[in-house]
């Protein structure tokens, strides 16, 4: 469950490559692109598609990082009516830290009256975008969760909706240090480390930072 | 609730109603005048009427007790006197969406086109048709004996099949109150180099010198919609540069924002052009005079794109007079700027 480093006095900085390794992209799309070929190129090596979800607890679900739904042609197996859109607010509600990216060859603007769906995602792109906008958003979202940087970032930003105050990046680096170290991270013992009642969403965070899942 | 029930006909046509399938006799029982009766569907005293217009009929029933035969005139006044206002308008969206999908349409079209003749010029059509079994044979014979045309042929395709993208976008953008922006923060040089990449081969062809100063710092904006605004200016560079001039695109930082400098030996902007360049439809003087003008977007979809992106585009005309050219078609030194949030 460590396996992604060991538990060392000194948490190291992934670099983007490490990241790369690490980080795993799910395309849920009935039609095949050349975009997954391409993202494997550029070295995100665990990018797959399925071509729709049969159960929300599927292993290649579970463990993913990173969704593209395509809003049109999925989530036909679970009976979702508003099929891909449907199948977003499912995934988002239970998997609230997983990035979850709606993609679509539909006019936005028709997209916009669908409005749950669409807003539960965390980002939209058309199927027309750049290789480079595709790899800009799978870096910043896969950045956003493996590299020490930004988690202590992420951190920061809870622990203001939280507590109200900005905590120094160097307390939180101390406490992340210290859970890693003893290798728990529950709900319980990030509320006792960081001073929380409410130590859900933190919890979340470093459970993903440090193993790679949750 | 005053009026329960209406029945708008226009031109023939139902345009607006709610009454329900029980009533439509009533309707046809009903004439011009308004009559007070015991409606023997609902059971309650009601007020209805049928008038006549010039292009139709409305037919209003109230069953409120307070009003009255006069009020009623005045709601079938008003309905008369707004429906035609209410339909021009209709007509009018009709107009607009049916002039942009239009144009969407003959742009992609012209894309295609493109993109079809370009690799048929490579490959001929009949070489692929004939030679069902062995096309792959066929395409890397090509490839071997043409290696110049078809890397020229693989960059035109990438160039057009880019404009079809941005087609798309802009389409979805100007067809909305509030398009969906994400702003994030992209590197300025990148995305700069990234939508002059499709115009770089025909910039070299004609012997532009391209200079790209530095530029280490980032943009927060929407990458769709910048993108489509450079794109635009960088295609409007390509037709209107001077051939054998230098295109120099540099960065300056301040505080707040990155500016984007385009500097060009480009068609002369004329003082008609400058106080106007910006408007819907307009095309420049000399442009129109050559003969290249209005196949792009109009200068007034960069700026509304710009200003989507909390930027602004400026430009400063005729920057180096020494660069001013004697020849029949004006050419000057000009500089389109970009300025962006950091």
């Amino acid at each position: 469950m460590f396996g992604l480093f060991t538990a060392n006095k000194k948490l190291p900085e992934r670099s983007l490559d490490e990241i790369k390794q690490i980080c795993k992209v799910l395309f849920i799309d009935d039609k095949n692109f050349p975009l997954i070929e391409i993202l494997k190129t550029a070295g995100w090596v665990n990018t797959r598609r399925i071509k729709d979800v049969d159960s929300l607890d599927q292993s290649e679900v579970r463990e993913s990082h990173i969704m593209f739904v395509d809003i049109q042609g999925v989530g036909k197996r679970l009976k979702f009516h508003d099929e891909g859109l449907g199948l977003i607010v499912a995934l988002k509600t239970k998997y609230p830290s997983k990035k979850i990216i709606a993609y679509s060859a539909e006019d936005q603007g028709q997209v916009q009256a669908f409005s749950d769906g669409i807003n539960m995602a965390d980002s939209r792109m058309s199927k027309n975008a750049d290789p480079y906008q595709f790899q800009f958003l799978v870096e910043k979202f896969a950045k956003e969760a493996f590299s020490l940087n930004e988690c202590i970032e992420r951190i920061k930003q809870l622990l203001i909706k939280e507590i109200g105050r900005s905590v120094e990046s160097d307390a939180i680096l101390k406490k992340l240090t210290k859970i890693a170290t003893s290798k728990n991270f529950s709900v319980d013992e990030v509320g006792k480390v960081f001073n929380l009642q409410n130590a859900a969403n933190v919890s979340s965070v470093i459970q993903l930072f440090l193993t790679g899942g949750g | 609730m005053k009026i329960k029930y209406y029945h708008i006909i226009y031109e023939g046509k139902i345009i607006a109603s709610n009454l329900p399938e029980s009533h439509l006799n009533e309707l046809q029982s009903c004439d011009t005048s308004i009559k007070k009766c015991v409606c023997e569907i609902e059971g309650s005293h009601k007020r209805h009427g049928a008038r006549k217009y010039t292009s139709g009929l409305v037919y209003l029933v109230s069953y409120d007790k307070n009003i009255t035969n006069k009020i009623l005139e005045h709601y079938f006044d008003a309905c008369i006197f707004f429906i035609p206002y209410i339909i021009k308008n209709k007509e009018d969206i009709r107009d607009g969406e049916e002039r942009n999908f239009k144009r969407l349409r003959h742009n992609l079209i012209s894309h295609n086109a493109n993109i079809l003749q370009y690799i048929y010029n490579l490959v001929p059509q009949d070489s692929l048709v004939l030679n069902g079994k062995r096309q792959t044979e066929v395409i890397k014979e090509i490839v071997i004996k043409k290696p110049d045309e078809t890397s020229r042929t693989v960059l035109r395709v990438l160039k057009s099949a880019n404009f079809m993208k941005s087609e798309f976008d802009v389409f979805d953008m100007i067809n909305m109150e509030n398009p969906y922006l994400e702003f994030h923060k992209h590197s300025a040089h990148k995305i700069t180099l990234l939508n002059l990449t499709p115009f770089w081969l025909d910039l070299i062809e004609k012997g532009i010198i391209i200079e790209i100063g530095p530029c280490h710092e980032h943009v927060i904006v929407d990458y769709k919609s910048i993108s489509v605004a450079l794109c635009h200016l960088f295609d409007n560079a390509t037709k209107y540069i001077l051939p054998n001039t230098s295109f120099s695109i540099y960065f300056r930082s301040s505080p707040k924002e990155i500016d984007i400098n385009l500097e060009m030996t480009s068609i002369k902007i004329t003082d008609a052009d400058i106080g106007n360049i910006f408007k819907e439809n307009y095309s420049g003087e000399i442009a129109t005079k050559i003969g290249k003008s209005g196949s792009g977007l109009g200068m007034n979809i960069v700026k509304k794109l710009i200003e989507l992106n909390h930027g602004e585009i400026s430009i400063r005309r005729d920057i180096d007079t020494r660069q001013r050219t004697k020849s029949i078609v004006p050419f000057e030194r000009n500089l389109f700027q970009v300025k962006l949030s950091k």
